[in-house]
């Protein structure tokens, strides 16, 4: 009897493993035909019969696509991305943690108010604050600049951001504060020396998603930005579509699978870390 | 004493300074603003000349914005409970415990990590044209061509169905919600002679609701925004305006045409739906969501 059920189990397990296998397949396909048709030569990738992988391995692809723009190539577009992304990610860490330690451990009128504030700007659609930002950004001189793109990161870098970081630091015990405190360390210290270097996983959660959030931004690029030479690689991917249209397609597929692949690294990267932290601390939309 | 109070507010604010200034000038003003713009004719380049309800009458006259609705409405009330049921049945298979279920975890979830960005939606775009990959595959089985992004009764259905291959979000946050689940409860359960599908319906279920309700209000939210997928994966709004999405509609109204007094009007009625949507949910969360853990979450 029991050794028939365990034999039913294994015989249950086996079909699962070919059934996840089989979807697997399924969900990956899109990706690895991305992948495997960067390198094909362009008149055989949409032949019939489909090929699986390349005949003919080659190059051509994306060195056609990375210089397709005649005078920006695609490494200036790398540039402004990664600076881009940078600068935002770099700044949502400090400010929001800041704000976050304040909301968690500090004391001050209308902090109650201030937070539900906060929670209420998630439920904003930033649809209607994109028109008036937009003047804004006209009197600031900062239409068809890069930093229109990452100066929101200077204010605590989204609600959600610091929303994650200040459930972190109600987890941490205020007894270190207090003991620091009677040691005569001012709150400033107390943040950077103490709260800070304890908020790491949280932190690496927040580094994760905001790289992916800036780096993959379309919208706010397509926004402010008009001139090709400050175009982010999202946006230059978009003109690519628009302009190379039918003929081109291999050098667009080459390019689209390049801009995939800091996505694809930065998630084998911290899979494992923030796999964890989005089952303890739950969301992200 | 009131030094020391003094001295606590000065370091609370500056502690949360960047976000209160960012606060002030990027929403605050920015929505009054809003609010304020879309009772005029602003085109950026002039003077706003406040015109009454004229934006909103227009807008209710415009076909346009009776598609992109129609559009966006069609998107979230298919989309959303097909995305939140293959994420729920993903969830509950990758909660068994087998071999490599880590692994397994990890590349169904990729699909959502990178599934936002404008690459992807070029993939699909790539892959589903009339002369893409999925048609030369058809082909090759000897089976007919789909239309299924220039054809205007496929591509929105097209748009919603890819939406399946990002559940990975929705996944993780069921699958947190399974962990919660006491053991105990299925195996009294399993004694008291209960079945599969009645233990998922009078366990499973019910202790799930708090999440599905959370994974609903995100997903109705994130379904009216809805921008990225509608102008690139079929070109600016598809043919005939078939997957014209209203954010596309306020964006081309405020960006393309400076309408933006219009789109300041359209903006507000989309905060409109999506509150009503939001609150419509909470309302009738009492009816259907079961909170278990509310008396441990108090405690904390």
């Amino acid at each position: 009897m029991k050794y028939s059920s365990r034999l039913i189990l294994k015989y249950k397990h086996a079909v699962l493993h070919i059934l996840l296998i089989f979807f697997m397949g399924i969900f990956i396909f899109p990706l690895f035909w991305l992948f495997t048709s960067t390198f094909k030569p362009v008149n055989t990738i949409f032949r019939i019969p489909f090929e699986w992988l390349p005949e003919k391995w080659t190059l051509e692809n994306i060195i056609t696509g990375w210089n397709f723009f005649p005078g920006v190539s695609f490494t200036r577009l790398y540039m402004n991305t990664m600076y881009v992304t940078i600068v935002a990610v770099v700044a949502t860490i400090f400010t929001a943690s800041m704000v976050a330690f304040g909301f968690a451990r500090l004391n001050f009128k209308g902090k109650k108010y201030l937070f539900i504030a906060l929670l209420a700007t998630m439920m904003l659609p930033s649809q209607v604050t994109l028109v008036p930002t937009y003047v804004i950004f006209k009197y600031l001189h900062l239409l068809d600049t890069l930093p229109a793109l990452y100066i929101g990161a200077f204010f605590g870098g989204g609600a959600f951001y610091i929303f994650l970081i200040r459930q972190f630091i109600m987890g941490l015990p205020i007894e270190m504060d207090e003991s620091a405190q009677l040691d005569g360390a001012s709150t400033f210290r107390i943040f950077l020396q103490i709260i800070f270097p304890l908020c790491q996983p949280v932190l690496l959660t927040v580094f994760v998603f905001s790289f992916a959030d800036n780096y993959s931004d379309f919208f706010t690029p397509l926004v402010f930005l008009n001139t090709v030479t400050k175009f982010t690689v999202p946006v230059g991917i978009n003109m690519f579509l628009d302009d190379a249209g039918a003929g081109n397609v291999g050098a667009v597929i080459a390019m689209t699978t390049l801009s995939i692949i800091p996505l694809i690294i930065m998630y084998f990267f911290a899979q494992k870390q923030f796999m964890q932290g989005i089952s303890t601390t739950g969301l992200k939309g | 004493m009131l030094m020391m109070d003094k001295r606590r507010n000065f370091e609370g604010f500056f502690f949360i300074g960047p976000w209160l200034l960012g606060f002030i000038v990027f929403t605050i003003i920015p929505v009054v603003v809003s609010l304020y713009l879309a009772f005029t004719d602003y085109n950026f380049f002039g003077k706003p000349n406040w015109i009454g309800l004229e934006n909103f009458k227009k807008l209710f006259q415009s076909d346009t914005f009776w598609q992109s609705l129609r559009v966006t409405f069609t998107y979230a009330f298919l989309s959303v409970p097909l995305h939140l049921s293959t994420a729920l049945l993903a969830a509950m298979v990758l909660n068994i415990k087998i071999k490599g279920i880590g692994f397994y975890r990890t590349v169904f979830y990729l699909p959502a990590f990178v599934g936002n960005s404008i690459g992807v939606a070029a993939m699909w775009r790539l892959l589903l044209s009339n002369d893409g990959a999925v048609n030369s595959i058809l082909l090759s089985l000897g089976l007919q061509k789909i239309r299924f992004l220039n054809d205007i009764n496929n591509v929105l259905y097209t748009i919603i169905l890819i939406q399946v291959w990002v559940l990975g979000t929705a996944m993780l946050v069921f699958l947190a919600g399974l962990q919660q689940i006491p053991q105990e409860l299925y195996d009294s359960a399993k004694v008291d002679g209960a079945g599969g599908f009645r233990r998922f319906r009078s366990i499973t279920l019910p202790m799930l609701t708090p999440v599905i309700f959370f994974n609903l209000v995100m997903g109705i939210i994130g379904a009216m925004k809805v921008f990225t997928a509608g102008y690139v994966i079929a070109p600016k709004g598809g043919p005939a305006h078939a997957s014209y999405f209203y954010v596309i509609y306020l964006y081309q109204e405020a960006f393309k045409y400076f309408h933006m007094g219009y789109a300041s009007a359209l903006a507000w009625v989309l905060f409109l739906i999506i509150l009503f949507f939001t609150l419509l949910t909470f309302k009738s969360s009492k009816l259907w969501v079961f909170y278990e853990v509310e008396v441990k979450e108090g405690s904390k």
